[in-house]
């Protein structure tokens, strides 16, 4: 008995996305330059052919008579900041500011704002004077690459975006002041850590409270 | 005073990229089946089950009760576990302590991951926190940490990139003398060198692949231990630490090596093998262990982790690989199995490295035996930061 693959509307949809024509290929081309852009596109190509091997293999145990099942879940979830995140987030949307807490016992920066400091294990950020502002200026202390953008062996679908992303460590805080982000990004090779980035601002009609509030990090 | 408690029996599948002839519940079966003919036992002989895996890698959820026919945990004690890559050996301790309790005879414990059914993104996807703050994508990954990790090593010339495409070779070595390994290509300091980079310095060869399939383990107090087995491997200590003090973005992966608490997971490796070395009494784990088994995500870690452990001064590891100190014949073998690098099952990873540990007491290596290995350590990390460590013994 031989089963039959038949690819899903998805795949059209993902072939149209490797092509470049989503948001997230947007984004990538308005804040790369174009070094790090084909960098980008390579990774496509990277994904594309993954794909295709694992249709081949799909086929060949289809071919060998076993049943395999296709199963997509979509996951849909609301979840609460809480108080601190809350005020953290109306704070970036409102005024354009990073806050964090500063433990009182050890003085540590807790970022983002969490309830409890992690090595004294007393409750933080009930007080005003526990909160304070860092800057959107920092060094960039890691990056991830798309090196080879991951398809959903299922669905074709692609995974993640095609951004880079840098580890920026923001100024008025200390080592642990850490934020993840979209980062602007040349070529590759050059990437170092310790170099310099700054937020980029949505203006103020698209900020939401969420992290994406700020477009990217530009380096400087 | 609780009850001695020994490994009586292990079983392993085969392990690979795909498997899609085989079912999950086939799989683990296979597993138990072999770890049971070890053992000399039958399911009936078995108390208790319990399962590790990584919730919704495979797009499931409540897999421990779709296993039931494979695992034979019907009517029996137990619980499903899940903690990150050191899933395995949660599994592996929490045997060691229900074990030691002496409420039940033989009790058996299962670590498998089959990620040709989807992808692991998806599960981690979900992890908590990153909703609000990983917009990017990018620390969901532990990529960055470990480039980070990386490149620290290299900047404190603890080793050269040249030394780290060594040790990779002396990985693939040893998984070409284990059957159970999914990587069993004998590679070249050239191609590991020359192999595609990802992040700076990180090269897809020094990195863990995605396998397939289960492993299986059966622990047992002494009384039954001694009844059943020729050759049972005593537990003598196990630990657990969870090395997450203060991770500034919950599990993201940002641990620097300028940060106090070093790289992601070295401080959890560190203390986890320190207590077990204080507890034990063993004051110099080079000369006092025969074989280590730990959990190297990558090449990189495998050599920080020696550090870690400290089986060498702090930027030692360079000098270790020179001097091949970890090899099959050299004074301290490492991951004779070829270890996490070679072979990544991510449910079965951590269990695995517990699973070889007993394996080397007991002498049923075949090719990837350490000759008259008498007491042997199994170290794992993970992404929920807990580590595990554990001391195995011949005699007791």
């Amino acid at each position: 008995m031989k089963g039959k693959v038949v690819r899903p509307d998805w795949v059209k949809h993902t072939e149209m996305s490797l092509r470049g024509l989503e948001e997230g290929e947007r984004k990538c081309k308005e804040i790369s330059k174009p070094a790090y852009y084909g960098y980008a596109e390579a990774s496509y190509a990277l994904g594309r052919e993954k794909f295709e091997g694992e249709m081949r293999l799909y086929q060949k145990a289809l071919d060998a008579g076993y049943v395999i099942v296709d199963t997509v879940v979509h996951l849909p979830f609301r979840e609460s900041a809480g108080h601190r995140l809350s005020r953290f987030f109306t704070t970036l949307r409102d005024e354009t500011k990073i806050l964090a807490l500063k433990c009182p016992s050890c003085q540590r920066v807790i970022f983002p704002p969490r309830p409890v400091c992690g090595f004294c294990r007393i409750t933080v950020g009930e007080k005003e004077e526990d909160w304070l502002a860092l800057s959107d200026e920092g060094t960039v202390v890691s990056f991830q690459v798309a090196s080879e953008r991951e398809v959903d062996r299922v669905t074709g679908q692609l995974v993640g975006q095609p951004n880079p992303c840098g580890f920026i460590r923001l100024d008025g805080g200390d080592e642990w002041t850490i934020l993840v982000h979209y980062l602007e990004m040349v070529d590759i090779e050059k990437l170092q850590r310790g170099m310099r980035a700054k937020a980029v601002w949505r203006p103020r009609e698209e900020r939401r409270g969420r992290m994406t509030d700020i477009a990217y990090f530009r380096l400087i | 005073m609780s009850e001695r408690i020994a490994v009586v029996g292990v079983g392993q599948t085969e392990f690979k990229s795909r498997w899609l002839e085989i079912s999950q519940v086939e799989m683990v079966h296979l597993a138990v089946k072999r770890a049971l003919e070890n053992a000399h036992l039958t399911i009936k002989d078995i108390d208790a089950v319990f399962v590790g895996n990584m919730e919704l890698f495979e797009g499931n959820y409540q897999v421990d009760m779709w296993l039931t026919e494979g695992d034979g945990a019907y009517l029996k004690s137990g619980m499903k576990i899940q903690t990150g890559g050191s899933t395995g050996s949660s599994v592996c301790t929490t045997l060691f302590d229900h074990a030691a309790t002496g409420l039940f005879g033989a009790i058996l414990g299962i670590g498998y991951e089959k990620q040709d059914e989807g992808s692991s993104d998806f599960g981690l996807r979900l992890v908590s926190e990153d909703t609000f703050f990983d917009i990017a994508n990018g620390g969901r990954g532990a990529g960055p940490a470990m480039a980070a990790m990386a490149l620290d090593m290299l900047k404190r010339q603890s080793v050269t990139e040249e030394q780290i495409a060594q040790l990779r070779v002396q990985e693939s070595e040893n998984a070409c003398r284990n059957p159970h390994a999914h990587l069993r290509k004998r590679l070249t300091v050239e191609e590991v060198m020359n192999s595609r980079l990802l992040i700076p310095p990180l090269r897809i060869l020094h990195m863990c692949p995605a396998s397939v399939g289960a492993c299986a383990m059966i622990v047992a107090p002494e009384k039954v231990a001694k009844k059943i087995s020729p050759n049972p491997a005593w537990v003598v200590d196990w630990v657990t630490v969870h090395g997450g003090t203060l991770p500034p973005l919950g599990h993201m992966g940002v641990y620097m090596e300028e940060t106090e608490l070093g790289p992601q997971w070295a401080f959890g490796v560190e203390q986890a093998s320190l207590k077990l070395y204080k507890r034990c009494g063993i004051t110099n784990p080079r000369k006092e262990i025969d074989v280590i088994e730990v959990y190297n995500m990558s090449t990189w870690h495998e050599a920080e982790w020696w550090e870690r452990m400290h089986l060498c001064e702090k930027n030692g590891a360079g000098k270790l690989i020179k001097e091949r100190a970890t090899a099959m014949d050299g004074d301290i073998p490492v991951n004779p199995s070829g270890g996490v690098v070679s072979t990544n099952a991510i449910g079965a990873s951590a269990m695995q490295r517990f699973a070889e540990a007993a394996i080397q007491v007991r002498h049923e290596g075949g090719e990837r035996q350490v000759p008259n290995a008498k007491t042997a350590m199994a170290v794992t990390a993970g992404g929920d930061s807990y580590s595990a460590a554990a001391l195995f013994r011949k005699s007791l």
